[in-house]
């Protein structure tokens, strides 16, 4: 795929930088509030994608992802508290800079390294994208099986307090996703007569249950009362040269981390950020300054949650595989427009393709101006009452659920799967890695079912394809770091 | 209740899903006979990892004393919860037999802002009834309107 040959009007047209422009604003609003995260904010923008065409819809959302990880950012250094899981390392140095009379000073730290951060990532998408679909191009099922194995691996390891519940997720996400009509034979599985259930348990049903439902039930139960102060003052988010110079390592060692660590999908923006900041800890010729308000243990963190953005679409546009639910519900949006992200992308619509490359770049130019421009008013939004941002979440959530699809039933689910997921969060089940299970369920039945097909239920078909039998070798590997790292904590403890 | 507790609660019920799904699949395996794997040889293998996985879960549970799990599961605001979760479902009833989803909203979202009130006075149930027609007419002209989304 040429990259330069590229119609760029076609970017720069009215619809899409006016979605560009109001998904990085509702994304920086949302992911200042606290608890709400960039999942909300994609889920509550999802209905307005319907209507428009695809590159716009697409850009809106990413632009409201990249947006509320730079807004999380916010309520950590103004108020201490994060606004997303992701801005929690953020906290430390930048509420503590915030309560040195420096709030403003914090936030342009942020601000700055959350741009070079999107860019990072914005590139990394850019040149990692094209290479690894033309390699899925040469995949077929048994590769197809043995990537969703891995992804599976990979979230069940990385997320979650407990492995064992985390793979209980893994297994419950499995299961749902084999809901509905049977695509090989027409069999009618677990769908108990519902005609709604023939093409499965809606995406955005459950993912708007799981995600905002469930955030909501949280914020009636702990923080209903809650009313924030953003203080008086004005916060001007400018950095000069020498300033911006200071942190210009960890901010590109962060962006490195969160890039690469929004490939493999479950991580996410917390874990990278936490890499980026304990990184730039380690490598600090003045450790002992971090949570004092150091400039470094702002830019590192921030750098990473919004460069993990450009790192997670990878897959999704590379391979169709969903890094984290954010991009999980970027998915629902291409398929609603009736676009398959996977190798054909690139082929069957190289200009969406292209669009979305130069469009992220974009996004995070406007996160920028938007950020520098809005920081300060944004800063006051966070002292709406809950008692009315509650009621306006949940009707939001609501229309997106019913837009999707137009079925009173996906209501019901969504309610239904909120309250679950509110205990099982509560008792510590990983939501992350029950709904990418979902999301991959299909590709890993389906390419398994063809494999047997393929080689007359031989399973030696894993390990005869050059292909097949790397990624193989690459699970294994896995597996067996993971059971070594077991082994030596068992050790550890046992001493 | 115990975390510890609420957590044999769930895997009890994930024993008894993945009992009911195993069982389902062999229903839908007796009149479908696929090529190759067939409909139900991965839903089964599901089934029994969850069943299997949950009773590990169950064992390690039993034999671990950490404090944090013997820590009541407390639910605070539970009666505002609980009355949110009730007025949702009644206002998906509502809305899908009138068929009108902006009156309905409104209804919704006053009931559910004076719920949360701390005082609720005169005077705060005039301002919530204002908020609650402004925040729907933004709601039609953003969504009825401007992007066209059928919501009935």
């Amino acid at each position: 795929m040429d990259f330069l040959s590229y119609d760029f009007t076609s970017l720069f047209s009215a619809a899409n930088l006016i979605a560009i422009v109001f998904g990085t604003l509702v994304g920086l609003i949302i992911g200042a509030l606290p608890g709400l995260g960039a999942t909300v904010a994609v889920v509550l923008l999802l209905p307005l994608t319907y209507s428009m065409e695809p590159l716009a819809s697409i850009l809106l959302l990413i632009a409201a992802y990249q947006g509320a990880e730079y807004g999380g950012s916010i309520s950590s250094i103004v108020l201490g508290i994060p606004g997303t899981p992701a801005a929690v390392a953020t906290v430390l140095d930048g509420n503590a800079m915030a309560k040195k009379d420096m709030a403003g000073k914090a936030l342009a730290y942020s601000l700055s390294s959350s741009t070079i951060g999107g860019i990072i990532g914005g590139l990394v998408l850019l040149f990692l994208a094209v290479p690894l679909a033309r390699l899925a191009v040469r995949f077929s099922d048994p590769e197809f099986f043995l990537i969703g194995i891995a992804g599976l691996l990979a979230v069940a390891a990385l997320s979650s307090k407990s492995k064992l519940k985390s793979a209980i997720s893994v297994v419950l996400g499995l299961m749902v996703g084999t809901i509905g009509l049977d695509t090989f034979t027409g069999a009618l599985r677990f769908t108990f007569g519902r005609l709604e259930l023939l093409e499965g348990v809606g995406m955005i049903a459950l993912l708007t249950g799981m995600f905002a439902f469930s955030e909501i039930f949280f914020m009636i139960s702990n923080d209903l009362d809650k009313r924030y102060s953003a203080g008086s003052k004005k916060l001007s988010t400018g950095l000069t040269w020498p300033e911006f110079c200071g942190v210009f390592r960890s901010t590109m060692i962060g962006g490195a981390i969160g890039s690469v660590v929004g490939l493999f999908p479950g991580m996410g923006a917390g874990p990278a950020s936490w890499f980026a900041y304990i990184h730039a800890k380690r490598s600090s010729r003045f450790p002992e300054a971090f949570g004092e308000g150091n400039p470094d243990g702002i830019a590192a963190p921030e750098s990473a949650n919004n460069a993990v953005v450009g790192g997670s679409l990878v897959p999704l546009l590379a391979l169709g595989i969903p890094g984290s639910p954010a991009t999980a519900i970027i998915l629902g949006a291409f398929i609603i427009h009736g676009i398959q992200p996977g190798p054909n992308l690139f082929t069957n619509s190289a200009d969406l393709a292209k669009g979305l490359f130069y469009g992220f770049l974009l996004t995070t130019v406007a996160m920028y101006l938007a950020g520098r421009m809005v920081t300060n008013l944004f800063a006051r939004a966070l002292t709406v009452p809950n008692n009315y941002l509650i009621p306006v979440v949940l009707v939001l959530s609501i229309v997106g659920i019913y837009a999707s699809k137009g079925l009173y039933f996906d209501l019901w689910v969504a309610l239904g799967v909120g309250v679950l997921s509110y205990f099982l969060k509560r008792l510590h089940y990983s939501l992350p890695s029950f709904i990418l299970a979902f999301i991959l369920s299909p590709i890993i039945e389906e390419s398994l079912r063809r494999s047997m097909l393929l080689s007359d239920g031989s399973y030696s078909i894993f390990v005869t394809r050059p292909y097949a039998l790397t990624i193989l070798l690459m699970i294994i590997a896995f597996i067996a770091f993971s059971l070594w790292g077991v082994r030596k904590r068992w050790l550890a403890a046992s001493d | 209740m115990t975390t510890r507790h609420a957590n044999w609660v769930f895997l009890a019920g994930f024993i008894l899903v993945g009992a009911f799904y195993v069982y389902d699949s062999l229903v839908v395996a007796a009149s479908n006979e696929g090529a190759g794997l067939g409909p139900v040889k991965f839903p089964i293998v599901l089934g029994l990892m969850l069943i299997a996985l949950s009773l590990a879960d169950v064992f390690v549970s039993v034999r671990k004393r950490d404090v944090e799990d013997d820590e009541l599961l407390e639910v605070r605001n539970a009666e505002k919860l609980l009355m949110t979760i009730i007025l949702t479902g009644l206002y998906f009833t509502v809305w899908s037999v009138t068929g009108q989803f902006y009156p309905t909203t409104a209804i919704f979202f006053f009931v559910l802002v004076m719920l949360y009130q701390p005082n609720r006075t005169l005077r705060t149930a005039a301002t919530v009834a204002v908020v609650s027609a402004l925040f729907t007419t933004a709601l039609y002209l953003v969504f009825g309107l401007a992007f066209s989304v059928q919501m009935t």
